[in-house]
């Protein structure tokens, strides 16, 4: 079975988990740019990032046959100086146009602050704009009911946004609801200690079906492992689920969502209403 | 928010009895866990000035709902501890 990794920050990373995932039939991941760890000191350390993650990676991953693509954007850890987040802003367009970019990523909040939400809103237009899929980071703990409300009601009243094109991580069991029943895409991200586990997320996947659900394992610079998205497809099958279903939700959902920007190259197994048939919800039903 | 009054869209293949057998000593483990570490922080100096500490009163909720609820107890725990929407 091939495994697509749908948020994983390898910059982070050594090149031996890109081995273990090529060894684990990892086909392709997915690298939404972030905060380092620290504060960058200025826009340029931005453009020397994204060249990082757009040019060394691909090349990287390659020697492992793993497609490696990216999300370009000013994170929202970053997001509250404005005046950086615009000089940001203005060179994200030349990163776009590279041929492994799938879209902006990952916007979203942090701290729920009104710069975060402007930022957000202006790469929001700037998506838009230019008919780019949206992968979005939700906050973490205390903050994440009240962030993934505020961008899933922003986006809403906003209106001409296609929900289909847009995915919310780092969806947790209070927020799922929410996310799904605005028609989003949800992804569950397991990261030890402040996310998700494969246990839950597997709950979450009996719970609400498989339809538009993703799940990822965040490798960064925090204690987390890659291998965390596997530990996930064992605990689905040792829980009795189907082999084609857990197909479904590591490989061809991946290709579903990202397959809508037409740089992304691996391809669904079968028709999308094929693979969920019986095993989602219509979001009328729920 | 929470799905527990409705039927989940993909029944358990395992009975309760499978799950349960699965699942007890990762359950017992983790109670345990928190019950030692939380007579650890009762024994260390300083104990009287975070006893009001609200991470300590929001467990005290979380072990609540474990305790008294049905369904939905991760998704009732999660909002429990979030702040409230605007
Ligand atoms: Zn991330």
């Amino acid at each position: 079975m091939k495994v697509i990794e749908p948020h994983i920050h390898m910059i982070a990373r050594t090149t031996q988990d890109y081995e273990r995932m090529a060894r684990m039939h990892t086909v392709a991941c997915c690298e939404p740019a972030f905060w380092a760890g620290y504060d960058r000191t200025s826009a340029r350390a931005f453009h020397d990032y994204f060249t990082h993650i757009t040019k060394f990676e691909p090349t990287r991953a390659a020697q492992y046959q793993i497609q490696h693509y990216a999300w370009i954007c000013i994170n929202p850890k970053e997001a509250d100086d404005l005046a950086l987040a615009r000089e940001v802003i203005a060179f994200i367009p030349e990163f776009l146009d590279k041929p492994t970019v799938l879209g902006i990523g990952e916007i979203g909040l942090n701290r729920n602050t009104k710069n975060e939400m402007t930022v957000f809103q202006e790469q929001v237009e700037l998506a838009l704009a230019r008919n780019e899929l949206i992968w979005i980071h939700t906050p973490h703990l205390k903050d994440k009911l009240r962030g993934t409300r505020m961008m899933i009601d922003y986006l809403k009243g906003r209106g001409g946004v296609d929900p289909e094109r847009v995915c919310f991580d780092h969806a947790e069991e209070h927020t799922l609801g929410m996310i799904r029943d605005a028609g989003f895409w949800a992804a569950m991200t397991i990261y030890p200690i402040t996310k998700n586990s494969p246990g839950r997320v597997v709950d979450a996947l009996e719970i609400w079906g498989i339809d538009r659900m993703l799940v990822d394992a965040s490798g960064d610079w925090g204690p987390s492992d890659p291998g965390t998205l596997h530990d996930a497809i064992f605990e689905m099958r040792r829980r009795g689920h189907p082999e084609a279903r857990i197909e479904t939700v590591f490989y061809n959902n991946p290709c579903y969502f990202l397959g809508q920007c037409p740089k992304f190259k691996p391809a669904p197994l079968l028709p999308r209403e094929q693979a969920w048939s019986g095993a989602a919800r219509t979001r009328d039903s729920a | 928010m929470p799905k527990g009054d409705t039927p989940p869209v993909l029944p358990s293949p395992l009975s309760a009895r499978e799950l349960l057998d699965m699942h007890f000593l990762d359950m017992r483990s983790a109670l345990l866990e928190t019950a030692a570490a939380w007579d650890r922080i009762e024994r260390a100096a300083g104990a009287d000035q975070v006893a009001a500490d609200p991470r300590l009163a929001n467990l005290r909720a979380a072990l609540e709902i474990i305790a008294r609820g049905r369904g939905d107890r991760a998704a009732r725990i999660l909002t429990a501890l979030s702040d409230p929407p605007l």
